[in-house]
This record gives C-alpha cells, structure tokens and sequence, in this order.
C-alpha cells in the first residue's frame, strides 16, 4: 500500500471514528434524558389521577378533575388503570400484559417502569381510603419519537458530511505531505550511471526532506568517488602492467633484431628480468589486495599489543631504511598496558603499518617521521606523521583506491598499492584511517583499531 | 586530593594543560573538571525548555572525547577523575555557587587568549575567572612547531 494511501486511512479513520462516537453518544444521552422527562410526565398524570379517581374527600375529585382538565393535555393514546392491592397480591387487569416483576417493584419501592416498544408505563402505589392501590398511566411518547427521528436525521448528514470533508480534507492534505518526497523521486529516477553528477535539489529549510536530500547528495557523492575509482582502477592498472610488459617486450625486440655480443644479451636478458621482477612484485600485491578485499574469516586472529606492533613495524624499517629517522613518541601511552591489547593479525597489521610508515619516509625524502600510540577506552589510535611532500586536497578521496597515485608524487617510485591494502587490512579490523594532509607540510595519518 | 579546574573550548589544545598539571602536582592525585561556560539563554522560550545538560553535550566533539579518554589512560596514576561540565550564566555570583559546588582548589589560567566559541551562546569566561578569589595557575603551553590539524588528537603529543 502506498504511503499516501496509508496517511488518508489513519487520518480519515482516526477523524471519522471520533465523530461517529460523539454522533453516537449524543444520540444516546438525548434518548435516555427524553425517557427521563417522559416517565416524570407520566408519574405527575399517575397521582393527579389517584387523587382525582379516589380522592380522600369527595370535593376534591372535582377539583383535580378540573387541574387535569385545564392545565394538563391529554397526551398520545393515553391510558390510566386501577388496580387494587390485597395483601401483596395485585388483582391484574386483562388489557395489561406487564410482567410480574413491575407489580413487584411498585409494592416494594412504590414507583416502577415500564416500556414496550413506544409505549411507557409508570406505575405508582396510592394508599386512599378505599384501599391501597396501584395507579398504573401509560402513553405513547409520540414527541420525543419525534424529536429523537429528526436528530437521528441530523446526525446521520451531520456524520456523513463531515466524512467527505475529511475524507477531501485528507487527500489534499497527504499529498501536500508527500509532494516533496515525490518530487525528490522525479529527480532521482532521472540520477543514472551515465550521469552521476546530478544531484537533488536541495531547500534552504532545515527539515527532515532536506535532510534525507541532502543524504542521497552525500551518498551520490560517495557513488560517483566510487564509479570514478572503478574507472581509475582499470586504467591505471593496465597502465601498471603495461608499462614493464613493453619494457619486456621492447627489449626483446632490440636484442633479437640483429646478431649482438653475449654482453649485450646478458645486459638485455638483466633489464627484462628486473622488468619481469617488477611485473610479478605488482601481480603479488595485486593478490595480496585481492585477498584482503575478501573478509576475515581465513586470516588466523589473536591477541596482540599495539605497542608490540609498533616496535616490531620500527624493526622492520631499520632493516629496509637503516638510516631512517623515524621516532616511536611515547608521550600519549597509557600507563595500564591492558588497554593496548587489541585483537588482530599480526602480520597483516605489521604489513599495514609499515606500508603507512614506508609512505611516510618515501614521500619526505628521509625527514623525520614520528609514530604515536594512544588508547581510549573503546579503540587504540596509532598516528603516523611526517614532513614530506603532504597530499592534494583534491586527490585525498581517491588516495585508498588502487592504483591511484597522487598529482605530485610523479618523481617518487611507487605503484599506488600500499595504501588501498593498509585501508583494506585495517577495515578487516573494523578500524579506520583518517588522513589529514596539507601540501608541502606534511600528512598525517591516524589509524583507528577497536579493542 | 586537588579539584582542578580548567576552561575549556573542547578544542585539543586545552587538554595539553593537563600535561602541565601533572608534571606540577608528582606523587599526588588530582581531579581535573574541564569547565565550558555558557550564557544563559535570553528568549523566554528557551529558558523554560532550558535543561541542565543535554542540549550542549554534542558541543562535546568526538576527537575531545577521545582526547580526554587518551589523556586519562595516559596518567591513570596521577588523575583520579576526568570530567566534563557546564557553568551556566555570566555573573560572579554564579561562578562562585559553581565553584563552590564542584568544591575546587585550583584554577588554570591559559596564558595565551585563544579562544574560539563553539557555539553561539559559548564565552571565554576568562576575565570572570580572574576576578575570583580562588588560587590560579598561570599555564604558558610551548608553542609548537607546524601541526598539519590544531583540531586532532596529534596535537596533544608533547614531542617536537
């Protein structure tokens, strides 16, 4: 079911339904105050009538009889009966068809009623002279049947009127709800892969429509980050392998073209081993990437110390860069060495992390380069900071996409793989890198890894 | 055991006064209460539906909290508690109630006047500091050489 359609239903029902119940209780309560008021009528006629039919002076029959003639008006198909009560027993009248329990009800608390269809009896118990009696008046009360058909009549058009209005009201007002949100569905159907670009058009109001447009533009910018990236990756991934191939193959040709000296074959067979050399270091970080891209479940996961991580990263690069200066800054460790326990793997870590510290040598030409370890008490914050040449603001989104070098770094060597393969072995640990770089200042890198 | 307080814009760099309180106070526990004051809301609306706290806690930025909680794990032995509150209002009245209520000692006073509001209603609540009787600290932090990004946790390390 449709939204809109939703919204009328729980708006007309909700409406509707309170005013069905007051129409009902309105009806209701009139009806029961019209018995009231006819039963009082009919219990006045009662005694008038006892008082006039068995009066305890014989002058006053004429009397009452005059009151009722002049002042009372005979009301619709009214009825008096006289029935005398010996010792509890009540001598019944043929015409009356009253259960027993009115008869009994009278005696007990010397008034009762009575009703059967449109008419009403009241019955009231008379103590006279001649005897104790019950004085029973009944009538048909045609007024309020009346009165009661013709609100009846009111409420029902009254009921029904106020539905189409609602019901009109509630149209209009679910598709004013949902307008913007139909017109957001216009502009994104028209948002395809050819034309990424597009995006919402976003109100200078702050509520909640904006908001989720100005979510799809963040996640459209996103996408477009991403389809760009898969676009990169082809690219440049074929220029990566291409590159050392023609090497190859050029210098093969240069060799095999004409008779040359066994120096000049052992020279050309070196340089396309080392091109070879290259091919196959790029299709092995290659897999090594594939294979992290995948998730965790085959990597073996233990206990490990980030401060162990560090130091075993510093070792590796004294082997690889001896006269690196890269300073491991205690000034942010925790004092309880729990808090640096995290789990992971260590190799994969180890491997992350140097690529990050590699990085951070390469590209500031041997500056000094400080690693930092914190702890809070969800998360372990390993910053990484150099002096080097730093990161375009502009190529910061795509520097985690494989491939991707940035504009300046045309004189450093390097494949673009190192850091898409820390991203995917530090996301592996449901952790995080965030880059912070300014150009020829330096970059900073923090990595964030869950206890 | 000492109740310090500090001012604070929720930026980094207020927390490296804790580096300095510490290497003050050696062989001694303190509890450090950022304070972050605020003006009193003028709009009647806004001080009816005003409450204590919960409002202003997303002045709180992640990157401070992380900060706290690293600066805290870092001198567990010497920082007995950490805690973050609000100072309500503008009049000395109402900093000497506060004072009194978070049962202070010592007051840092950041020398250097950076300051920047995180919000609207945020003030540098500077000069009504001095004006009070508690006993002050003068803390002189040592300018630093280039950091990429005053706002991240970076800038709490002491090296350089």
């Amino acid at each position: 079911m449709k939204i809109r359609t939703k919204i009328l239903l729980v708006f007309a029902g909700l409406t509707i339904s309170t005013i069905l119940v007051m129409t009902g209780l309105v009806y209701y309560f009139a009806n029961q105050h019209s018995f009231e008021d006819f039963y009082k009528r009919l219990e006045i006629r009662a005694y008038l009538a006892a008082r006039a039919t068995l009066p305890n002076y014989e002058s006053d029959s004429a009397i009452y009889n005059e009151i009722r003639e002049e002042h009372l008006e005979k009301l619709p198909a009214e009825k008096e009966y006289f029935l005398a009560v010996n010792n509890n027993t009540v001598s019944k009248n043929e015409q009356l068809s009253l259960p027993d329990t009115f008869y009994q009800q009278v005696i007990r608390e010397s008034k009762a009623t009575y009703r059967e269809g449109d008419r009403f009896y009241e019955g009231v118990l008379y103590k006279s002279k001649q005897g104790v009696y019950i004085v029973i008046v009944s009538a048909i009360n045609q007024y309020s049947i009346e009165y009661l058909a013709w609100l009846r009549k009111l409420l029902l058009i009254c009921a029904v009127a106020s539905s189409v209005i609602l019901i009109g009201a509630g149209i209009f007002f679910s598709k004013y709800i949902l307008k913007p949100i139909r017109q957001m569905m216009v502009q994104v159907k028209n948002i395809s892969s050819r034309n990424l670009h597009l995006r919402l058009n976003v109100e200078n109001s702050e509520d909640e429509i904006t908001d989720l447009a100005t979510t799809f533009n963040n996640m459209l910018d996103r996408l477009e980050t991403a389809f760009e990236t898969q676009n990169n990756f082809v690219s440049n991934a074929s220029h990566e392998l291409g590159t050392p191939l023609t090497a190859i193959i050029g210098e093969a040709e240069l060799a095999l073209n004409k008779e040359r000296t066994p120096a000049h074959y052992v020279y050309s067979l070196q340089n396309i081993l080392s091109e070879a050399e290259r091919l196959e270091h790029i299709t092995r970080s290659l897999l090594h990437l594939a294979q992290t891209g995948f998730d965790g479940k085959k990597q073996e996961w233990e206990d490990i110390r980030t401060d162990e991580l560090l130091f075993n990263v510093k070792r590796t690069i004294d082997k690889m860069y001896p006269d690196n200066h890269v300073e491991i800054d205690y000034s942010l460790f925790p004092e309880e060495e729990e808090k640096l326990q995290i789990s992971g793997n260590m190799q994969l870590l180890e491997l992350a992390l140097t690529n990050i510290v590699v990085n951070a040598i390469k590209y500031s030409d041997n500056k000094p380069v400080s690693i930092a370890l914190a702890a809070t008490e969800k998360k372990n914050i390993i910053i990484v900071k150099d002096m080097g040449i730093g990161i375009p603001q502009g190529d910061l989104p795509y520097i985690f996409s494989p491939f991707f070098r940035a504009s300046n770094t045309s004189k450093f060597k390097g494949y673009g793989i190192g850091l898409p393969l820390a991203m995917n072995i530090v996301r592996m640990h449901k952790g995080d890198i965030i880059v912070h770089s300014e150009v020829d200042h330096g970059t900073e890198i923090r990595v964030e890894l869950p206890l | 055991m000492k109740n310090i307080l500090i001012p604070t814009d929720f930026s980094i760099r207020s927390l490296n006064y804790v580096h300095s309180i510490v290497a003050q106070h050696p062989g001694e526990k303190v509890n450090i209460i950022f304070m972050h004051a605020l003006e009193m809301p003028d709009s009647l609306f806004d001080l009816v539906t005003y409450t204590r706290n919960s409002r202003h806690v997303e002045l709180i930025s992640n990157d401070f909290q992380d900060g706290c909680e690293i600066i805290r794990n870092k001198y567990s032995s010497a920082i007995n508690q950490l805690k973050i509150e609000f100072f309500h209002g503008n009049t000395r009245v109402a900093l000497r109630n506060f004072l009194l209520a978070q049962n202070i000692d010592l007051i840092i006073q950041p020398a250097d006047q950076e300051f920047t509001p995180p919000s609207k209603r945020s003030y540098n609540p500077e000069k009504l500091l001095s004006k009070c009787s508690y006993p002050k600290m003068k803390i002189q932090l040592q300018r630093r050489k280039y950091v990429t990004d005053r706002s991240t946790i970076s800038s709490l390390l002491l090296a350089e």
